[in-house]
């Protein structure tokens, strides 16, 4: 059976629909920063905004014209009803936008549940104390939306759910790294953004049969690249242009660590023997964080590093959202480091939709650039 | 007695020596081997100056940057260095002068550590990070959690609390100096004296006409952020309230006769406080700023004083009421009790491309203070340290329409 994760992007709105139907409450949230195994184990699906591009008119009226399209796109379908299904709104700090978006978000629509979640950058005994309270109190909070209480049986339960989807979409990395040509990168990338969107258990399903399908001919050649930063919905399920340049230059995305789905990759709830699940929650929330905010470039540029030595890499593309404040402050940073080390890399400020012409032009310069020169330090 | 009184510029000129001084003394401390650190404009001074460290705030630097018209070019030379123009001009103009080994007083000495804040915004943890980076010293950075609706929970407290008395162990560790903490009590008493007074200041702005102005008290406000938990600053503050209270007595105001009261929001355009001085010539003046009241003093605007007997937990409230760390509902709230307390008749919202978390949420305060108080708005878009971002000229001639229609 052909399994197209682009489908569940296309229909992103039936799975909640459909644990709407069956009695659950939707949770809107952005980040994967937030603590959706606590939520699931309630019974409220957790929903991952995706980004939509357009003319965000609604938008220009209540916020700057210098936030991100994210925010604009996140405000536009908030208002315009696009989730009216929502049950709340949770947003993780991972910008000043955000958070201030959350307030903008919690004065129209003040009979709406808004959270902003904070998960600490350090990783001391005070910050575990809080996220510690922090999560039971935000059980209570959803408990008195109308969610099923709290329970270490349901939340073990819930661990062991994502902690098999962290699994699988490793596999998934693991097979892509492996042989780029087995599987198009927008069929990665829509798998993950999947996860935020439908429940879990249903993902693993898809993904342990979209694994299988995967077949190892042979091995493909071409320019290896690695993609950092942040891709809207649109360019991965609609085919966008950034892809079809790829496939036409012959360049082969081997990892990336684009900003959705980040934490489901790297993080797996360590299973500790009769530890306290909550315990073990709250570990996994402590920093350093994934998001550029919450962790230092030097963090990051590690990992693109090892991406490139694990998968033999050749450069890196950067797709940097306009006003984007952390991105852009680690990127004098990032691109210094990996210039340090012979990892060339090309910075390619991205909106919404992606502008053929210019684009095309800067990647394929790029990629003609560091074609047959592969990263070996 | 009329011989003891002083003017407005005699004030000024105690507050621009003593600035002088103080950057003075951190050069002295670098050159005897006393230890300097950098911190954001939101760092705990109490704190740090109990623990004998003197303490450099590269954005109260970058202001005078602002005034001494140097502000272009050092943003400028960050952005040749991939710091990008989208970025904050606090950020852009203090790194230019990083890169560039230069400032309005020559370079900063450089710094031993850095306190930086993730809570805050996303400048002060990331330009932190970068300054660490260049000067290769170590980098503290505190964290915190949102206080959304102005009602701070047990552990949030807690948290921050936690993360003063790891600062204090970080400190000890990169300088050796024992934390004391009768010292560091001393130090929280002077801070919150300070704020009580100037307090009292903010209050009596409320008298027709305004004694003093939005001019005066940005530059009051270097004491409350740079001089926190030091005698200096009690000293200043008692002396501006007991000249602004003789103002009020003998009914001397910014302008005679008031036609205007404006409220502003958010941070002044450092390289043209000019622009207050046009509004005052129209007959305007700024009665209540969101700047000198709701930012460093948030805590105290909203009733708050330091009498919890415990030195961390006062400093720990006034942390978490920085405007930077209170969400809308709070903001919303504060805007309207300036707008309506202290008599304006208009407001003027300034959409800061620099300072996302203070200027994203505006057209939500706009919307209310007219709902509620009838008190329209003006908006202008600019940088607060970026020149090339502002026209005086189309700012008069939009303003002359906007005190026109009011």
């Amino acid at each position: 059976m052909q399994i197209d994760f682009g489908d569940v992007l296309r229909e992103r709105h039936r799975w909640a629909l459909e644990h709407k139907e069956k009695g659950g409450l939707m949770m809107g949230c952005y980040s994967a920063m937030v603590p959706e195994e606590l939520m699931w184990s309630c019974g409220v699906l957790p929903v991952q905004f995706l980004m939509s591009s357009g003319d965000y008119g609604e938008s220009q009226a209540y916020l700057p014209p210098y936030v991100c399209d994210c925010s604009k796109s996140i405000f536009e379908e908030y208002v315009n009803g696009t989730y009216s299904y929502l049950d709340g709104l949770m947003v993780s700090h991972v910008c000043e936008t955000i958070r201030s978006l959350a307030g903008i978000l919690s004065v129209r629509r003040p009979d709406r549940f808004v959270h902003v979640f904070t998960a600490p950058a350090g990783n001391d005994a005070g910050a575990r104390r809080y996220l510690k309270s922090e999560l039971i109190g935000l059980g209570d909070k959803l408990q008195s939306l109308g969610a099923v209480p709290m329970s270490e049986e349901r939340l073990e339960e819930a661990i062991s759910v994502y902690n098999e989807n962290r699994a699988l979409i490793s596999e998934l990395y693991r097979v892509r790294g492996g042989n780029p040509g087995s599987v198009e990168p927008e069929e990665v990338l829509s798998a993950v953004l999947s996860a935020g969107i439908m429940p879990r258990p249903q993902h693993n399903q898809m993904l342990r049969g979209f694994l299988k399908t995967i077949h190892q001919g042979p091995e493909k050649t071409g320019t290896r690249i690695i993609l950092s930063g942040l891709l809207f919905e649109n360019e991965v399920a609609g085919r966008g242009n950034l892809f079809s340049i790829f496939r036409e230059s012959n360049a082969l995305v081997v990892w990336d660590d684009l900003a959705t789905g980040m934490r489901y990759r790297f993080e797996r709830i360590e299973d500790l023997e009769g530890g306290d699940p909550l315990d073990r929650l709250v570990e996994s929330l402590m920093g350093p964080q994934p998001a550029p905010l919450r962790s230092p470039a030097e963090g990051k540029a590690g990992q693109l590093l090892q991406a490139a030595r694990d998968y033999g890499g050749e450069g890196v593309i950067f797709l940097i959202p306009k006003y984007c404040d952390p991105i852009l402050f680690n990127i004098p940073t990032l691109t210094q480091i990996l210039k340090e080390h012979g990892l060339p890399a090309l910075c390619l400020e991205v909106s919404g939709s992606l502008p053929e012409g210019q684009m095309r032009t800067r990647v394929e310069a790029f990629l003609e650039m560091i074609s047959g020169s592969p990263f070996n330090v | 007695m009329k011989d003891e009184r002083l003017s407005n510029e005699q004030i000024s000129q105690v507050r621009k020596d003593y600035t002088k001084s103080f950057y003075a003394r951190i050069r002295q401390a670098k050159k005897e081997g006393r230890p300097v650190t950098y911190t954001t404009a939101l760092g705990p001074t109490e704190l740090l100056y109990a623990m004998g460290v003197e303490v450099c705030m590269p954005e109260n630097y970058v202001t005078i940057c602002c005034a001494k018209q140097m502000a272009k070019g050092f943003c400028e030379e960050a952005e040749t260095h991939s710091i990008s123009p989208d970025l904050c001009s606090y950020a852009r103009c203090g790194l230019g002068m990083m890169y560039s080994m230069d400032g309005p007083m020559g370079a900063l000495p450089e710094p031993d550590f850095i306190v930086g804040a993730v809570s805050a915004c996303d400048p002060h943890a990331k330009w932190w990070e970068l300054k660490a980076r260049h000067y290769n010293v170590p980098l503290f950075l505190m964290d915190s959690s949102y206080n959304f609706k102005g009602q701070i929970k047990p552990h949030q407290e807690a948290w921050m609390i936690s993360e003063l008395k790891r600062l204090a162990d970080f400190v000890e560790e990169q300088t050796g100096n024992p934390f004391v903490e009768d010292d560091f009590r001393e130090c929280v008493r002077l801070s919150g004296e300070a704020h009580s007074t100037f307090a009292e200041i903010q209050e009596l702005r409320k008298h027709i006409p305004a004694p003093r102005g939005i001019r005066e008290m940005v530059g009051d406000l270097f004491y409350l952020i740079t001089q926190a938990g030091r005698r200096e600053s009690v000293e200043y503050y008692r002396m501006v309230l007991k000249e602004t209270r003789e103002r009020v007595r003998r009914g001397e105001g910014v302008l005679d006769e008031e036609k205007t009261r404006l409220y502003f929001h958010n941070i002044p355009l450092w390289f043209n406080l000019q622009i207050f001085d046009w509004l005052a010539a129209q007959g305007a003046v700024v009665a209540m700023d969101f700047y000198t009241n709701h930012v460093w003093h948030g805590f105290f605007f909203d009733g708050g004083r330091f009498d919890s007997e415990d030195p961390f937990r006062d400093l720990a409230r006034k942390w978490l009421f920085f405007d930077n760390h209170v969400g809308l509902p709070v903001k919303l709230s504060r805007s309207l009790i300036s707008a309506r307390e202290w008599g304006c008749q208009g407001a003027i919202f300034f959409s800061n491309r620099s300072c996302k978390v203070y200027s994203i949420g505006q057209p939500e305060q706009i919307s209310a203070l007219e709902q509620e108080l009838g008190v329209r708005s003006f908006t202008f878009e600019a940088e607060m340290a970026d020149p090339r971002s502002f026209s005086m000229d189309r700012w008069k001639e939009h303003m002359c329409m906007f005190l026109d229609f009011l």
